[in-house]
């Protein structure tokens, strides 16, 4: 844990710095004040000069405007520091989601997911916060208490009792707090479980003429839901109220036995006001290092959920140096380049595997896949076919880099590909999944992704979707803002803006996850007819997942899996004589 | 939901009329804690004056006379005693006024529960569970603050500033000028500039909403995203909603701090101001050191009360929608009313239906679930002789469970009446008509409670054995075995360790505790295991005798068991007549849906 909290703080070190000063001042201006109101008070009780006191006077106003002032600054920068540091964390763990997710096969929600970045990541780095804040209030207390121990040292010691029973007293009660809080959580549940349950059953409850007996249940959880409230909120007050108290008692204390003192004249009434202004700031510290080790605990656990959900990335990748982009320019997208290199001449699958890193998620999920081998030529069409759950989706995530291939490798041109997961995209590769997933944007921006390309190619690549008709009864055409906050589209519009997103980035392969899912059958054969001009003209390459008879009677090549093995590879006519699932599909 | 949205603002009589109505019980306690909240007080107000007579008696006692050691010492400790004994009442008013609150707000939650478990069924299907718990649980429980802490907070605060300012205008009435002044100035500015914070705050919260929304989606989306090529595409546009969501929280908490600070600095050239005023009338003379050093103090204690107040203003708004919300749910009134009584005759119902119509009510919004498309009853007219067993046959959607809810009077009819032993039911009262007449839903709700509240519902004055011998009678008495805790046993709702046929069986030994006269039952149209179906043929062998009997059949053997058949279609009686009869006469409905396998689980 230092490690990781050591590389957040050394994300913005200099901002940090200056908020750490920022800090101390304010913690320690209440000893000007004291100061300040010692003068006064002793200026009265020993007649001053007029104009010293008159002097201290202005000093006190210009300490009550400044205190404001740092506190304003303090926040700012407080709050500059802290979201820098947060957003330093979430950038990480947004770039793993990005880059990484998936890959085990273990993939969590988005919403699960949102919540690690939401909640986890504030919590993780609260931590730092409450560090530097213990330093400020700290080097309050070392000089207020060097100043009151030089003013008299038997009352500074005799005051300070108080203060460290409540350091004590405060660390054993706050342990017992988390027990009531979920106690009270505990019977806050059982009773809105049972209002929500007589609502679901309110027919048994009328025909039984059951709502007084309900009641009466109901009451008995609402008794003890109260119990539970009342002494959750009380143990709160208590705590609040030890250590109010301790302040008063110490400055009792300080009467009590600088009584004799003051009466000899050895501890002035401007000497008690000083130390009744340091007492009551004196409790911050205690209160603080109570909040720092309950803190301590809480950013521990919410580094374990955020290891967890990297799990097997080290925690490291959490904190891993990279801009944020809070200030100054945005980073430029770049259009991909294709080199001589990208130009694809044929792609062999060989011996692919994939297995589900968490053995317990078998059985619940696809088999993966075992050991799975096939070539595709440039210009060809290459058909994988199965039953559900025979691992079709698995194999084509697979071969792009979205699943991390337990054993068996990708050759491009006969070069095996080191990283899939960036290789076998544009300008190379581009994909359309089953359900493809529309953004809270513009049709527009749903189809480029941040691509750069001129109307034209737009234009062609909504061509080959087939979604120029539906773009011209859209409202705001292709500025249509679409997505869960946007217009809604129908299933196959989505699929087809799935396609021209792929079209749009025109590149050697195109894997393309269920093709008629949704599509009518004259948009189905439109489509296919656009496929088959880029294949026939040696342009593109395409990996087709489909149970169709007219897709499999065009493909080239048909690779049949069963339980996430190969079961058939060759072309139509053959597998239509080996393979039973083939020749089922295609004689219906 | 449309009906959520604010009510029209309450009047003070009606805060003061829920106030009143929900602590009346507990006025004992309510004068205590007013009590102990005017000692509070006084300990408060007392300290500084403690402190001041302490000083003057060291600095310059009464004329001729030594400072007397004896007399510090009692003062020190009285202030010393008063420090702590005001924090120990603060804790007591904490814990007597949750208490009060957490009683009030419980009776509250009974009461809204109460009325609306009476309301109609239509008001039910308008609000799931879901809304009803949100409307019952967290609008109540935002007014627990209304009810002891609310006093506590602004009647408190208000007398403990009124008395700082007495007790200063005693010593001096300049010094109250300029605490006047001051918490008069920081009050409007605390009030006036927090209009100015929220609306950054708002912005803050949108902007966070925007963040994760848009990282939902991309996240959702991520294999795509990524196969495409859009990685940097994601981090650009998720770059610039964090940068948005920093700037936003930043200025919103910024300007927040603003707010607080301009009210305390308000408070705080007030204090030093009073305290010069303190000063140089005790150096022309006309007051002590120790009224000085207590005007520093009490301008110490002027801003956290100014606060607390301008909160709770703010949390007596939100308090306000709740309170306005719960109003609204219990204004609510049910259109099945019950009577003043029947007096049904005691032994087997007669039961006769006249020219009843019946529509499911149809609502603005919420239209569209469907209620058009319901079946509609049509000038409906039968009639049952004590003790005849009704077989009531239809295709779905023909109409058969909205007769058996309106027999139920779940539901009152639009038109025509039903009535029992010739007495229309809308004359009996809820307790009558639920004890002569047992119904056995299609689907049994299973409560979160004991196996003894399942099977009474929740009847306490049920005798155990009585439980034992119903659950006997249904066939459930190895299964009940099987219990640990016995009848304590606790089921859950989403019916874990009950089967779906065990689960019927629950509900036909409800009826068999209500031993009703007339009998309602609907029978489940899924598939039951051959071991279930032999005890539910078992029990209803028992459950038949000897009353009135109207059942939704879907099973041969339960067909088998009626003496009368009715047939409805579309909402209307086709055939009304003896079972034999019409099965035996090939050109019946009823004989018709038997030979089309209409009634699904004839076999």
């Amino acid at each position: 844990m230092r490690g990781l909290v050591w590389k957040v703080v050394r994300h913005a070190p200099g901002a940090l710095a200056t908020t750490l000063f920022v800090w101390i001042a304010l913690s320690c201006l209440p000893i000007a004040t004291g100061v300040v109101q010692q003068g006064i008070f002793d200026g009265l009780q020993f007649k001053g000069e007029i104009p010293h006191i008159v002097l201290l006077f202005v000093a006190l106003a210009v300490l009550r405007i400044v205190q404001p002032a740092i506190a304003m600054l303090w926040i700012w920068f407080h709050h500059t520091v802290e979201l820098r540091m947060v957003a330093f964390v979430r950038t990480n763990l947004t770039q793993w989601v990005v880059d990484e997710s998936g890959k085990s096969g273990n993939q969590q929600t988005p919403i699960a997911l949102v919540g690690h970045v939401r909640d986890d990541v504030p919590l993780f780095v609260d931590i730092v916060n409450e560090w530097y804040r213990i330093v400020g209030e700290g080097v309050f207390v070392v000089v207020a208490f060097s100043i009151m121990l030089s003013i008299d040292a038997t009352i500074t010691i005799a005051t300070f009792a108080p203060v460290a029973a409540v350091v004590v007293f405060t660390h054993w009660k706050r342990a017992q707090l988390p027990d009531l809080v979920g106690r009270a959580r505990d019977s806050t549940v059982a009773v809105t479980k049972t209002i929500g349950d007589l609502f679901a059953g309110v027919v048994t409850v009328k025909i039984f003429n059951a709502g007084e007996g309900a009641l009466h249940r109901l009451t008995a959880l609402n008794a003890r839901r109260r119990r539970a409230a009342v002494s959750s909120r009380s143990s709160v007050a208590w705590i609040e109220a030890i250590s109010e108290a301790s302040i008063y008692g110490g400055k009792g204390l300080v009467l009590l036995i600088g009584a004799g003192a003051m009466l000899d004249g050895r501890f002035s009434v401007g000497d008690f006001i000083l130390f009744s202004t340091y007492l009551d700031w004196m409790l911050d510290l205690p209160r603080r290092f109570g909040r720092l080790l309950s803190q301590q605990k809480i950013s521990q656990k919410a580094i374990a959920r955020l290891h967890e959900t990297i799990d097997p990335e080290p925690a490291a990748a959490l904190v891993r140096n990279r801009p944020t982009y809070l200030q100054g320019a945005l980073p430029a997208i770049a259009n991909p380049e294709r080199g001589a290199a990208d130009r694809l001449e044929w792609l062999e699958v060989r011996n692919l595997s994939f297995r589900y890193a968490d053995p317990a998620a078998e059985g619940a999920k696809p088999p993966g896949l075992a050991d799975v081998s096939f070539v595709m030529p440039r210009g060809s069409l290459t058909v994988v076919t199965g039953a559900v759950g025979a691992g079709k989706s698995t194999l084509l995530a697979t071969i792009l880099g979205l699943r991390r291939a337990t054993t068996g490798d990708i050759y491009w041109n006969g070069t095996k590909v080191a990283n899939a997961s960036t290789f076998m995209a544009p300008p190379r590769v581009a994909y359309r999944p089953q359900a493809p997933t529309l953004f809270s944007e513009s049709l527009r921006d749903n189809v480029l992704l941040g691509l750069t390309a001129d109307d034209a190619a737009l234009n062609e690549a909504l061509r080959c979707a087939s979604l120029l008709p539906d773009l011209a009864q859209l409202e705001d055409g292709i500025e249509t803002v679409v997505g869960p906050r946007g217009t809604r589209l129908s299933g196959g519009q989505i699929q087809r803006v799935g396609l021209a997103r792929m079209f749009i980035r025109n590149c050697q392969l195109y894997a393309i996850d269920d093709l008629s899912n949704a599509l009518d059958d004259q948009t189905e054969a439109e489509i296919l007819r656009t496929i088959d001009v880029r294949r026939t003209s040696g342009e593109a390459t395409f990996l087709i997942v489909s149970h169709r008879p007219r897709i499999l009677d065009s493909a080239d090549q048909i690779v049949a899996l069963e339980g996430g093995r190969v079961v058939g590879c060759g072309t139509p006519a053959e597998l239509r004589e080996s393979c039973s699932f083939v020749r089922a599909i295609m004689e219906a | 939901m449309s009906d959520s949205t604010a009510p029209a603002r309450l009047a003070l009589r009606d805060y003061s009329e829920v106030l009143v109505r929900y602590l009346r019980d507990d006025r004992g306690l309510f004068a205590v804690l007013a009590f102990m909240l005017a000692c509070g007080i006084a300990v408060d107000l007392l300290t500084p004056f403690l402190a001041a007579q302490f000083i003057d008696e060291a600095t310059e006692p009464a004329l001729g006379q030594a400072p007397s050691m004896h007399r510090l010492v009692l003062l020190a400790g009285a202030f010393l005693a008063a420090g702590v004994s005001s924090q120990l009442l603060k804790v007591a008013i904490t814990h007597l006024g949750a208490h009060i609150s957490w009683c009030a707000t419980n009776r509250l939650r009974a009461d809204v529960v109460r009325h609306c478990l009476g309301l109609d069924l239509d008001f039910h299907h308008q609000h799931g569970p879901g809304t009803m718990v949100e409307r019952i649980d967290g609008d109540v429980r935002r007014l627990n603050h209304f009810f002891a802490e609310f006093f506590s907070q602004i009647v408190g605060n208000v007398v403990l500033l009124a008395g700082i300012l007495v007790v200063v205008t005693l010593v001096d009435w300049r010094l109250a000028v300029a605490f006047v002044a001051a918490s008069g100035l920081a009050l409007f500015l605390l009030a006036y500039l927090k209009d100015f914070a929220s609306p950054r705050w708002a912005r803050s919260l949108e902007s966070n909403a925007a963040l994760y929304n848009e990282l939902a989606e991309r996240f959702g989306g991520v294999s795509e995203l990524r196969a495409n090529g859009a990685r940097d595409y994601v981090m650009r546009k998720f770059g610039q909603r964090l940068r948005d969501n920093y700037l936003a929280t930043r200025a919103a908490a910024t300007f927040g701090v603003v707010v607080h600070h301009s009210g305390a600095l308000v408070v705080a050239l007030g204090t030093v101001a009073a305290l010069a005023v303190a000063a140089a009338l005790f150096l022309v003379g006309s007051t002590s050191l120790g009224s000085v050093v207590m005007v520093s103090m009490y301008g110490a204690m002027i801003f956290a009360p100014l606060g607390a107040i301008i909160r709770e203003i703010d949390d007596f708004q939100q308090s306000a929608a709740a309170l306005g919300r719960v109003r609204q749910l219990l204004a609510a009134r049910p259109t099945v009313i019950e009577g003043d009584g029947a007096g049904w005759e005691s032994g087997p119902l007669r039961l006769d239906c006249e020219g009843v119509f019946f529509a499911y009510p149809r609502h603005g919004q919420s239209g569209d679930q469907g209620k058009a498309a319901m079946p509609v009853l049509h000038n409906v007219c039968l009639e049952l002789a004590p003790g005849e067993t009704l077989g009531v046959v239809g295709r779905t959607g023909a109409g058969k469970s909205t007769l058996m809810r309106l027999l139920s009077r779940l539901y009152d009819p639009a038109a025509g009446c039903i009535r029992f032993n010739g007495r229309d039911i809308r004359q009996a009262t809820t307790a009558e008509l639920r004890r002569r007449v047992g119904v056995v839903t299609q689907e049994v709700h299973l409560f979160d409670a004991s196996l003894r509240d399942n099977i009474a519902v929740f009847n306490r004055a049920m005798p155990d054995e009585r439980i034992v011998q119903a659950l006997r009678q249904v066939g459930l008495q190895s299964w009940y075995g099987r219990q640990r805790e016995g009848l304590d046993t606790m089921l859950s709702s989403d019916g874990e360790g009950l089967s779906a046929g065990e689960a019927q069986l629950v509900g036909v030994a409800r009826a068999f505790l209500v031993d009703p006269d007339l009998l309602i039952l609907d029978e489940p149209t899924s598939r039951l295991d051959p071991a279930t179906e032999r005890a539910l043929d078992e029990a209803l062998n028992h459950l038949l005798k000897n009353r009135t009997c109207v059942i939704v059949a879907h099973r041969l053997s339960t067909l088998n068991r009626v003496d009368r058949i009715l047939v409805l279609d579309g909402g209307k009686v086709v055939e009304l007549g003896e079972r034999r009869s019409l099965a035996a006469d090939s050109s019946s409905r009823f004989a018709s849906l038997l030979a089309q396998g209409e009634l699904q689980m004839l076999e």
